[in-house]
């Protein structure tokens, strides 16, 4: 019995990464990737199936990213939604020597400083996953679930502004997704312009 | 001694923070203008902001592309003076950034209003203000605002200012607005094309055509236009971020006019 559970395993992995598209889009299985971790554990995508998993690009220089961590709009989702089981990756496409791209203390401190909650945040200085994702500007959000189909991907809300005082009035996209997907509801908004800096991909 | 030692420790540290701050207020600096030093009681009138853009950084258009925010102007008026119509906008320039591109400016950049006041208004003076908002841009993006007002006379008889001149060139520059019937669009899954069967008199080449909609196209494809004898196609790709095109968009032209002149116009078309 074991022997069968662990190939029907090896079978739904061995799945997932077969159909997982190059390019992320809606409705589609969302692409493989492995990145290493601020604290040197390296994550799979694929270690997640089963799981819901929000994909965060972030760079905590850029204004927009600060609107949602000085407000703490972006530590209560994660906080929300961990406490829920689900896996929140936040990653950073910056290069080296680009803003948003830190040394190991300096991350530590930031991120000690805002509070942050992610689950993992994953360095991705080569800007492979960002691409794969589409990702054009921090925050550029990313949902996925459990059978790692891509069910949102876009904007954080609609308020497209630098301004703290937005985030209260706005729709949050990625809240919506999640408890839509998690209730067994229909994503009625599964994509949206994302908006914010762009992100600090190797040079041109 | 040791005083001196700790006066001269405090103020080396004042100095190495003072130059290590970097300021971003010299970025963008905001003025206004109008072409009218009097304006002639129930007349139209025209007020400029311009955006004056430190070197290499950008500001954005009114669709920013890939990131950034479109500039945005809030006018405060008296009453008896509104705005007419949208503001008049300079057709963009591409920037491309890491394999994104934005709309914007890299430049000065002005952007203009019509205003229209009521006859029987009793004013003699009048003040319009303008609170402009945008992002300035280079390696780094920096929110900024500020306020600039200007005070206008009122009276019988129009009085031009010494601005008028580079306003009526500015909008004899800024792209005109034309009312398509027959151009439309059609849109799949993938793709938008574009096809432009009436077009102003003068065109004689079509070189660009932006979606000034946001978030329509996927604006790192490169559009592919096609001029022919009665009519112009352009291609573009949808934004992967879009769920449903809309029934009606707009767009903008550039074109070279036959004789031989860059010019550009804004219309919307519809599907």
């Amino acid at each position: 019995m074991k022997k069968l559970s662990i190939i029907i395993a090896m079978f739904m992995l061995a799945a997932t990464t077969m159909f997982a598209s190059d390019h992320a889009k809606v409705g589609e299985k969302a692409p493989q990737f492995t990145l290493t971790d601020s604290k040197g554990v390296e994550h799979n995508l694929s270690d997640f199936a089963g799981k819901y998993v929000v994909l965060e690009w972030v760079n905590y220089d850029c204004p927009f990213v600060k609107k949602h961590y000085e407000s703490k709009n972006m530590q209560k989702l994660q906080k929300e939604f961990t406490e829920k089981g689900v896996v929140w990756l936040a990653v950073c496409s910056s290069a080296e020597g680009k803003q948003g791209n830190f040394s190991k203390e300096e991350l530590m401190k930031r991120q000690k400083s805002l509070g942050t909650a992610e689950t993992a945040y994953l360095l991705d200085e080569s800007g492979k996953v960002g691409k794969m994702y589409n990702a054009k500007t921090t925050p550029d959000m990313a949902v996925i679930n459990p059978a790692q189909e891509v069910i949102y991907l876009g904007a954080i809300d609609n308020i497209p502004s630098a301004d703290k005082s937005d985030v209260d009035k706005a729709d949050n996209y990625v809240r919506n997704a999640l408890y839509a997907a998690m209730s067994g509801k229909t994503v009625k908004v599964k994509s949206s312009k994302p908006y914010g800096c762009g992100v600090k991909y190797a040079n041109k | 001694m040791k005083k001196y030692i700790i006066i001269i420790t405090t103020v080396l540290l004042a100095f190495c923070h003072n130059t290590n701050a970097e300021s971003y207020d010299d970025l963008v600096d905001v003025n206004i203008y109008s072409n009218v030093k009097q304006i002639q009681r129930g007349s139209d009138f025209y007020v400029a902001i311009k955006l004056k853009v430190a070197d290499e950084w950008h500001v954005y258009w009114k669709n920013p592309g890939d990131s950034g925010l479109p500039t945005e102007v809030k006018w405060n008026t008296p009453k008896g003076v509104e705005a007419e119509g949208g503001m008049i906008w300079q057709a963009p320039e591409r920037i491309e950034w890491s394999g994104m591109i934005n709309y914007g400016f890299e430049h000065d950049v002005y952007l203009i209003q019509k205003f229209k006041t009521s006859r029987v208004s009793d004013m003699k003076t009048l003040e319009i203000g303008a609170e402009v908002s945008w992002l300035v841009c280079k390696e780094k993006c920096i929110p900024q605002d500020d306020k600039v007002s200007i005070q206008l006379s009122v009276g019988d008889l129009f009085e031009k200012s010494v601005y008028d001149e580079m306003i009526m060139d500015l909008l004899g520059t800024a792209p005109k607005k034309f009312k398509s019937v027959k151009s439309t669009f059609e849109a799949d899954d993938e793709g938008l094309e574009i096809e432009l069967t009436d077009m102003p008199n003068d065109v004689k080449t079509v070189n660009d055509i932006f979606i000034i909609t946001d978030g329509v196209s996927d604006n790192s494809f490169k559009t592919k236009i096609e001029n022919s004898k009665n009519e112009v196609t352009a291609e573009f790709k949808i934004s992967p971020y879009i769920d449903t095109v809309p029934a009606e968009i707009e767009i903008l032209v550039l074109y070279e006019d036959k004789n031989g002149k860059s010019k550009s116009y804004e219309t919307i078309i519809s599907n």
